[in-house]
Formats: C-alpha cells, sequence, structure tokens
C-alpha cells in the first residue's frame, strides 16, 4: 500500500511537469527525480504500477488489397503493437497497421479481455494512429504517461511492451542519437530517436521511457539500432488532434545536393564564409513550389545557417539533417523565411508550409482506406501505377521491370495535371477476346481509342468512347506489344464469361460500392 | 513477338558461353562404326586453339587486365585459314594452333572476326602447317531428328575428341558472345564442353555446324552455329572485309488477334505481323511504314506469330536478314490500306547497335580531365554494375541504354557520356560523386561525344570548370588553374599514360 501510493504521487509529479511542457517546453529530464524509491523494496506486483497503466496492448485486425489480383484482397492479419494511454482517454500507436485495418481491440494490464476501440485518426506520414475506447470501465485503472520535451540525447531507456502471456516487458537500452528519420512509407523528416537495445523483435509501437516519462514509441529497426518517434512529436500530434486541428506535417518537397566543394561554392557566388545547399529539384505540390527554383541556394532557414552538407545546428539536440526544419515544432499554413542565393542575389523568401498528400503523388507512396484502382475491358486489367503495386514484386528495387523502376525514380512524386497519375495495362486474363495478348504485363498505357490516358477517369471515358468496332490500346513505345486491339462487340460481350471464369466481382473498382 | 534483337535481350541471360562453362564430367567418344575411316580424316583437319588474351579494364579504361590462357578448337577450310569461334579469339594477344598429329603449336593471326556471329578465320602464316591435311567441305542445314558428330578439344585430354548426337530442334536463338545478335542455332544433345567451342559439327563428311554455346547445368542442350550463318560470313568476307549482319529496322508484334487483324482489314486466311515502329537506319527505312502488316519478306510468307519456315524449322522472320548481304535487295510485302504490295529496299545495317553489343578487340575510349574520368556510355559501362544492371544501375543510364530509342527516337543517335569515377586528389576530392552519373554539360556545352568533353574543357573561360550532371545529380565545379596545374601529376600519380582514347 505504502510502496503504491509512493509510485502514484511520483507518476502525478512527473505528469504534471511534463503536461505543463506541452504548453510550455524545455523541462529537462530528471528534474522531478528527486524522490527516492528503493526498486528492491517493493513487492513484484506493483513494480512499473505507473508504466504499467499507461501503456495497453492493441490488436489489429487488417487485410491489405492484393495488387496483382486488384479486385481480390490478400489473407487476412491480426497484429499486436503496443499502445501509449494519453490524454483525453486516448491511445496513441506509432504503427503502419493502420489504413486498411478493420477491427481494432485493446488490453490493459496484460488481461485477456478485449475491449472495442476506434481508431479516430491516422497520418501515415508519422505513421501515427489514435484511438478512442467508447466502454468508459476501460479507463478506470489507466493512467496517461507524461511525454518528455526535450528527450534526452544520450542514456538508459526501457523499452516497454505486454506480451500475449499478460507478461510486462521492460527491455534495457540506450539512447543512440536524436536524428532527423523518416518511418514506415512516409516521405517526412520528423525527430527520431534511436535505441540501442539487446532485445528483438521490436517495431511494434513499443513505448520507450526514461524512468516514467515517455521519449518516444518504436517504428522499426535501422541499421544495428531501433528508431523511434521522439516524445515532442507525439504530442504535438495529440494536442493538435485534441484540439481538432491536425493538419499533417509540413514538407519542404525538394530534392538537392551538398555544397562541399569549396569550388563549386564559390563558382555559384558564395561568400568565403556561406554555406548551404543547392536545390536540384522542387515539386510542384510541395512547399517550396512557386517561391524557390531548382538552382537556388538555401543559405539559412528561419535565420538558422545550414551548412555545405545539409545540416544544421538544433539548439538541443546539435547537427541534424535540414529537412527537418521544414516539419520540426510547424504546421502548414505557417511561415518559414529563407534566405536564398539565386544568380548571385540574396533573397528573403517566406514559404507557406503544405503538407503533400500521398495522392497527390504521381505513383503514389501508399494507399490506404480503399482498394486499388482499376478496370477490366475484354479480360485487359488496368489499374494506376502505385508503389503499393511495385512493392508486390517482393525484392521491388531487384525484380520489377526496369522500365517501372525509372518510371518510380523520375516520376514518383512529379504530377502533371495532364497526367496526373500513371495508368498500367498490369496483366491479362485470357479469355477469346484478347487472344494473342496472354502473356502482356506491367507495361504503361499512353493512349486508348486516340486519348491521352493520364488518370483512370481518362480511361473510363475513352472506353466508353471507341471510335468504331474497336478499342484500341497504345502502349509507350519499345513495350511490347506496344498497340492492342479489342473488340468493342465481344469484350462486351467477354465481360460476364470474365467475371464468372477469374472471380472477378466487379470489373470496374468505381462501379458497386464496396469500398 | 517483337524484332529478334528484344527477344534475344530476354533469352541472353540464361545461357552462357561454352568458354564460360564449369568443367562437366566428359562423355566417351562415341562415334560410330561406320563413320570410322571417315572420322579419322575429319580428325585430322581439327586444331586445338591456345590464346592467350587480356581484357581492358572498363572501370580503368587505360590498363589492361591480367592474362588469361583460354583453350578452343578450330578446323581447316582452306589453305592456311581455320574457322573458329569469335569468342575463343577475342582480346588475342598471342593465338597457337596445333594439328592433332604435331606436337609443335604454330602461331596464327586473325584473318577476320565477327563478333555478330560469334565466328573467326585464323591464318598460319607457316605454310607447311596444313600439309597433308584436308580442308572440310561446308553442307547444309541439318534435318531435325538427324545425327551429327561434333570434333574438338574438351578439356580433359590432348588428343581430338568426338561425339556424337541428335539434332534436336532448330531455332533463332541469341548469341551469348555479342549479348545482342540472334541468328540460327541448331541444338543438339551431343555433347559439346569446355574447349569444343569454335570445332567442327558434321554430318555426311561435311561440316554443318560450328560448335559455340550451351546452358550451365544442362547436359544435353548444347547448340551449334548452322551453315547459313557460316557462309554469311565467308561469302561477306571475299571482298576481304566484314561488314556484318542487315538490320531490318522493324519492330512488328504478332497479329494472332482476330480483332486486330479485322481492324486492320485484313481478308481471312493471310497472316502477317503488325508493324509497330520502323527504325531508322535500317533496312525497312522509308519503305515500310508503321501500321503495315508485314506480310513476307522476299517472298517468304510470314505467320501471324511472325514465323517463317526455314528448312523444317519454324524460325522468326528476322532470321531472313541474315540471307542477305549488306547493300543486297530485299523485298517486303505489305498489307497496306486494304490492298497488298511489294516494296523494295537495300539491305543495310544500324552501326548505333554497336552500343548495345558486348565490345570485344576494342580498348574502351575515355577522357580523364584533373581525374574526372570520362566515358561513353556501352554494355562493357553498365556491366560493371553487375549482371543485374537493368535494375541496379544508375536509371538515367539504364533508360538511355534500352528505352531511349523507342521513347524518343529523334534522340536515337545520341551518344550518352558518363562520369565514370573521379581520382580523389585536393582539387577534386570535396566534389559531390555518388557513382557514375550521365553528364548533360560542360563550360555550357552540350556534351554528345568524348571530343565535346575535350573541347568543352579547352573553351572554358572564367575561373572555374563547371560540369552540369542529369537528374537529380546537380552541377559540380572545379577551378580551372588548379585542375590543369594538377592534372599531369594525378595521371602520374594514378599511373595513366595517357589523359585519353578517343
Amino acid at each position: 500500500m505504502r510502496s503504491r501510493t509512493t509510485a502514484g504521487s511520483r507518476t502525478a509529479a512527473l505528469l504534471a511537469a511534463a503536461l505543463a511542457t506541452l504548453v510550455a517546453p524545455v523541462v529537462a529530464l530528471g528534474q522531478a527525480e528527486d524522490v527516492p524509491v528503493s526498486v528492491a523494496a517493493l513487492p513484484s506486483t506493483t513494480l512499473n504500477q505507473g508504466l504499467r497503466s499507461g501503456v495497453v496492448r492493441v490488436l489489429v485486425s487488417g487485410q491489405e488489397w492484393n495488387w496483382k489480383t486488384p479486385w481480390a484482397k490478400q489473407p487476412p492479419w491480426t497484429r499486436p503493437i503496443m499502445g501509449l494511454v494519453v490524454s483525453g482517454h486516448r491511445i496513441l500507436c506509432a504503427s503502419p497497421a493502420f489504413g486498411n485495418h478493420l477491427l481494432v481491440e485493446v488490453q490493459k494490464h496484460g488481461e485477456d479481455a478485449r475491449t472495442a476501440g476506434r481508431v479516430v485518426l491516422t497520418d501515415p506520414e508519422g505513421p501515427l494512429a489514435l484511438i478512442e475506447v467508447d466502454d468508459p470501465a476501460f479507463w478506470e485503472d489507466l493512467e496517461p504517461l507524461p511525454l518528455a520535451d526535450p528527450v534526452p540525447r544520450e542514456g538508459d531507456v526501457s523499452i516497454l511492451r505486454w506480451r500475449a502471456s499478460g507478461i510486462f516487458d521492460s527491455y534495457p537500452g540506450s539512447v543512440r542519437q536524436v536524428r532527423s528519420g523518416r518511418h514506415g512509407l512516409s516521405r517526412t523528416n520528423i525527430l527520431t530517436l534511436d535505441v540501442a537495445t539487446g532485445a528483438d523483435a521490436l517495431g511494434s509501437s513499443e513505448v520507450i521511457v526514461v524512468d516514467e516519462v515517455v521519449v518516444g514509441v518504436l517504428t522499426a529497426r535501422s541499421g544495428d539500432t531501433w528508431s523511434g518517434i521522439a516524445s515532442p512529436v507525439l504530442a504535438r500530434f495529440v494536442e493538435d488532434a485534441a484540439a481538432g486541428e491536425w493538419r499533417g506535417f509540413p514538407r519542404g518537397g525538394f530534392a538537392w545536393q551538398n555544397l562541399t566543394n569549396p569550388a563549386l561554392r564559390e563558382s555559384l557566388r558564395l561568400n568565403e564564409d556561406e554555406r548551404g545547399v543547392r536545390i536540384t529539384r522542387v515539386l510542384p505540390h510541395g512547399s517550396l513550389a512557386g517561391a524557390v527554383q531548382a538552382g537556388d541556394v538555401i543559405l539559412e532557414v528561419e535565420g538558422i545557417p545550414i551548412d555545405a552538407a545539409g545540416h544544421y545546428e538544433h539548439p538541443i539536440y546539435g547537427r541534424m539533417l535540414f529537412a527537418l526544419l521544414f516539419s520540426d515544432g510547424r504546421r502548414p499554413g505557417d511561415l518559414l523565411d529563407l534566405l536564398v542565393l539565386r544568380d548571385g542575389e540574396r533573397l528573403e523568401i517566406p514559404v507557406p508550409l503544405r503538407r503533400i498528400r500521398a495522392d497527390a503523388d504521381r505513383i503514389p507512396p501508399y494507399i490506404y482506406g480503399h482498394g486499388p484502382n482499376y478496370m477490366v475491358v475484354g479480360g485487359l486489367v488496368f489499374q494506376e501505377f502505385t508503389i503499393p503495386y511495385l512493392t508486390a514484386f517482393g525484392d521491388w528495387q531487384r525484380r520489377a521491370p526496369p522500365r517501372l523502376l525509372i518510371a518510380q525514380e523520375r516520376e514518383s512524386n512529379m504530377p502533371s495535371e495532364e497526367r496526373p497519375r500513371i495508368i498500367l495495362l498490369s496483366s491479362v486474363l485470357p479469355d477469346a477476346a484478347n487472344l494473342g495478348y496472354e502473356g502482356v504485363r506491367n507495361v504503361i498505357v499512353e493512349r486508348v481509342n486516340g486519348r491521352t490516358i493520364g488518370s483512370m477517369d481518362d480511361l473510363r471515358e475513352a472506353f466508353a468512347r471507341p471510335e468504331g468496332r474497336f478499342h484500341v490500346v497504345e502502349l509507350l513505345p519499345g513495350s511490347p506489344p506496344e498497340r492492342i486491339v479489342v473488340d468493342v462487340a465481344e469484350a462486351a460481350a467477354a465481360a460476364e464469361r470474365i467475371r464468372a471464369a477469374y472471380g472477378v466481382d466487379r470489373l470496374d473498382s468505381e462501379a458497386g460500392a464496396l469500398r | 513477338m517483337t524484332s529478334a534483337r528484344s527477344l534475344f535481350l530476354a533469352a541472353a541471360a540464361a545461357a552462357v558461353t561454352i568458354a564460360a562453362l564449369s568443367t562437366p564430367p566428359l562423355r566417351a567418344a562415341d562415334a560410330s562404326e561406320a563413320n570410322e575411316g571417315e572420322g579419322n580424316a575429319i580428325s585430322a583437319s581439327v586444331v586445338h586453339v591456345q590464346v592467350y588474351r587480356t581484357r581492358f579494364d572498363w572501370s580503368m579504361p587505360w590498363r589492361q587486365k591480367a592474362v588469361q590462357a583460354t583453350l578452343g578448337s578450330g578446323f581447316l577450310i582452306g589453305e592456311g585459314r581455320i574457322v573458329t569461334n569469335a569468342h575463343v579469339v577475342a582480346d588475342a594477344r598471342q593465338i597457337l594452333v596445333r594439328r592433332p598429329d604435331q606436337a609443335n603449336p604454330r602461331i596464327a593471326t586473325v584473318e577476320a572476326v565477327a563478333h555478330d556471329c560469334d565466328i573467326a578465320v585464323l591464318r598460319v602464316a607457316d605454310e607447311g602447317f596444313a600439309e597433308g591435311l584436308r580442308p572440310l567441305a561446308l553442307g547444309e542445314l541439318p534435318r531435325t531428328g538427324s545425327q551429327v558428330l561434333t570434333y574438338g578439344f574438351p578439356l580433359g585430354g590432348q588428343d581430338v575428341s568426338s561425339t556424337a548426337g541428335i539434332v534436336s530442334r532448330i531455332e533463332t536463338r541469341g548469341y551469348v558472345h555479342s549479348g545482342m545478335d540472334a541468328h540460327l542455332v541448331v541444338q543438339t544433345d551431343a555433347a559439346i564442353n569446355p574447349g569444343n567451342s569454335g570445332g567442327p559439327v558434321v554430318q555426311d563428311g561435311r561440316v554443318v555446324g560450328v560448335a559455340f554455346q550451351g546452358f550451365p547445368g544442362f547436359d544435353n542442350m548444347s547448340f551449334f552455329i548452322p551453315i547459313p550463318v557460316v557462309r554469311h560470313f565467308l561469302e561477306d568476307l571475299e571482298d576481304g572485309t566484314y561488314d556484318g549482319f542487315p538490320d531490318s529496322g522493324l519492330e512488328t508484334s504478332a497479329l494472332l488477334s482476330p480483332a486486330y487483324r479485322r481492324e486492320r482489314g485484313l481478308p481471312g486466311g493471310t497472316s502477317g505481323v503488325v508493324v509497330n515502329r520502323v527504325i531508322s537506319d535500317g533496312t525497312a527505312e522509308g519503305v515500310v511504314r508503321s501500321g503495315d502488316v508485314l506480310l513476307a519478306v522476299n517472298g517468304h510468307p510470314i505467320a501471324a506469330d511472325g514465323t517463317v519456315a526455314i528448312g523444317d524449322a519454324r524460325v522468326t522472320y528476322q532470321t531472313l536478314f541474315d540471307y542477305r548481304q549488306i547493300g543486297e535487295k530485299v523485298d517486303f510485302t505489305v498489307w497496306r490500306d486494304g490492298a497488298e504490295i511489294v516494296l523494295g529496299a537495300t539491305a543495310s545495317r544500324i552501326p548505333r547497335y554497336d552500343r548495345l553489343r558486348n565490345l570485344y578487340d576494342v580498348a574502351p575510349r575515355y577522357v580523364v580531365h584533373a581525374g574526372l574520368v570520362f566515358m561513353p556510355l556501352d554494355s562493357e559501362l553498365l556491366k560493371m554494375f553487375g549482371r543485374n544492371w537493368a535494375q541496379s544501375a544508375n536509371r538515367d543510364l539504364v533508360w538511355h541504354h534500352l528505352f531511349r530509342e523507342a521513347e524518343r527516337p529523334e534522340e536515337a543517335d545520341r551518344e550518352v557520356i558518363v562520369l565514370m569515377r573521379v581520382l580523389r586528389h585536393p582539387i577534386n576530392s570535396q566534389m559531390g560523386f555518388n557513382g557514375p552519373v550521365g553528364v548533360e554539360a560542360i563550360n555550357g556545352l552540350p556534351i554528345r561525344s568524348l571530343e565535346d568533353v575535350v573541347e568543352a574543357f579547352d573553351r572554358g573561360e572564367g575561373r572555374f570548370d563547371e560540369i552540369v550532371f542529369e537528374g537529380d545529380a546537380g552541377i559540380e565545379a572545379l577551378d580551372r588553374e588548379e585542375a590543369k596545374a594538377a592534372h599531369k601529376e594525378i595521371l602520374r600519380q594514378y599511373a595513366i599514360s595517357h589523359d585519353r582514347r578517343l
């Protein structure tokens, strides 16, 4: 009883300190650690009582679409991940498991009982998700853990996990570094904590704490360490979501080269004491679009100098990649002041920060919430070229068709108004209507019935308006067979036959409302 | 179905040259009794070919690699003339041929070599070499199912060995040595092992082919070059120079789709393939049009799957171009605007395809400037990225090599210059360089050849040499005076005797 009180009051003290940091940050860790606790004296059942009440187990069941047969789904899965109890009776997870989830259940205190949860917000650019649990009884003995801001750059941590057996694991580890990093399929650089530990099979949203303060949540392995999303990022997500104002992570949207070569700097007319990086590509839908041009040198961001290798000196964490400046502590709509060197002139350019939605990319990096956008005409299967389609090749960097890899590298994030998407003839379902084309797959479609194809809607309109008795599909030159002709009447007559023979419930993903 | 070339690109990866095979168990020679006397006469004219070669190193183009010794076979076709495989004598520095009945090898030289069909003719200067030997006569394409005998010097012994086999099939397939050409081949179950390369394949006392390649791991599947290809080579050579095979210049697709046939307005019963594109500088340029249906070449009707009958085999119609010398007449029969017409053309070769071939007997071209090594993009350069280069190499370079011709025909002839390597020195060591990358321009001059690289550095003004790369690689700069001053020192430090080979 005595020990429980001690642990509880200590948590409360920490909680108060950390909650305050959300509003007025920078309370160094360890400041509240003035209550001596003799751990050895505690009965084992109450060890880590605060931590046990702040971490829950989340069972996510879901099902991905099958990109090779886009009308079908893959075998369903159930993944146990950890959830962090946060204020407002919500649970925070850092996991790519959300998006194609179908069922979310939560378990607390190592108990078998499952309580239904609801995903109220996800952002794959974290990846982060917030879960609500409607049953008030679930919250009775749960307590949010405080979130650290800043996070420590070194020192010991514990990695927390509930096992299926009900055992609460607390693995020892140590902070390797705080850096700018990306997680899962995200393209946004966010504040990242790397943790070295002997524990294995992590990366399922395990909670990283120092004493009883959360410093991050693990997402994946990164080389010889495990990477987590640092707590300040988590706190901002929770806070904005609570206010109903989460607008996503802003991102610069550009490619750059370093200027480590003094001759190059001088030829670009940088002064001897100036550093910076040169922009080589500006994405038309990113924050820099319309403000910065390819060829510009970024000297400073918000008055902070960028070095020749693209780093800046973070006041707390030291040397960080400058992409972090576009997301760290900022929201879409914020203005970021850049100092840019263009043709020898130094320009101050305010840049309104933007979030880049995955579906704004020409080849979307991920698709959640709906299946592939496809249609089947006369057994020819057409669909959007997406990164999930590419990753369905397995070790895709080595196995995918070379022309698709080239498109991925060159055109992924370069949308165009005329051709917002690349449309593939992905495979052929052999039928009398498509005799001679059985082996065609993974080719880029240029035109159908004379119309340039830049989206599935273009394709639908083109097939709705054949120029005569034939549908004519023109592929990218060099991609055999380059031109495909099917008979309009035969294709229509084949529809039912193909649907039945290949188990295609819908020949067009837009038809019906199975999504 | 597309051109013979694309067929080959897909097929080539699986096969290797005989010379590259690991030593497999040998079969006993089993020439049949009936052939014994004749066999002895043939054996006498089969020669052992020992070659010492060195390859240039495309990753350091100024240097040659260590000497390698390889073995092959050959056979006498005339006074001191010996036929063997091009891959036996490629990059040879010294060639020694030995008669089976003599111990002393003689020095031979290459009279002509055709890397596009893997055949070479050697000449032995020593007049006494062929004394008492009967040159072998050339036969015809054998029938499938008929028996053939192979002769040669496979690893495992010093004497000529012969094995018998059946002609399993006749087809058109990629020639691994060139890496892009496809010609007729004959598949046999006769044992053809490392060392057999260049040896004759004989039927009824006449040579019907030259043993040349197989699949590692497939004991009963070897290939020889049949006589039509050998004849093409020898006839080509009659004027003293080897010109090579004509290219059709046609990209076609099979017309197995009845809908497509109706769309082209083809009457029932006709066959043929549809022309997708006509490639510049090829035989069909200016004669055949995209959208035509190609019904026949030189009067040989083409089936809807693109095959023609040659002997008792069906092979791609592109094989018909192997029966024409460059400059000879070719007739195309096409279906156009509802009528069948015959169009005359002159067989021609597309020189730019050489970039797509494996390169032999040529030294890589390069320019080194202040430690920057520039080279033209070709197959050998891409092979530096490993077997899987189509996936692992710089994507822009792969696009230029495999896709640009089709997607941007107006740029078909463009040569791409690659910054292959940076030889580190204080004047360039801080340059950003993340592996081979295409060069767009130097000092404002668009770079389309190595000569452009030289000119661009020569004509630079101002303090810096400015280099623009392809894609997201950006730009780089060198201090011109420092670069010039360091140039010779870099060459010396890195043991480069010449800063260019244009």
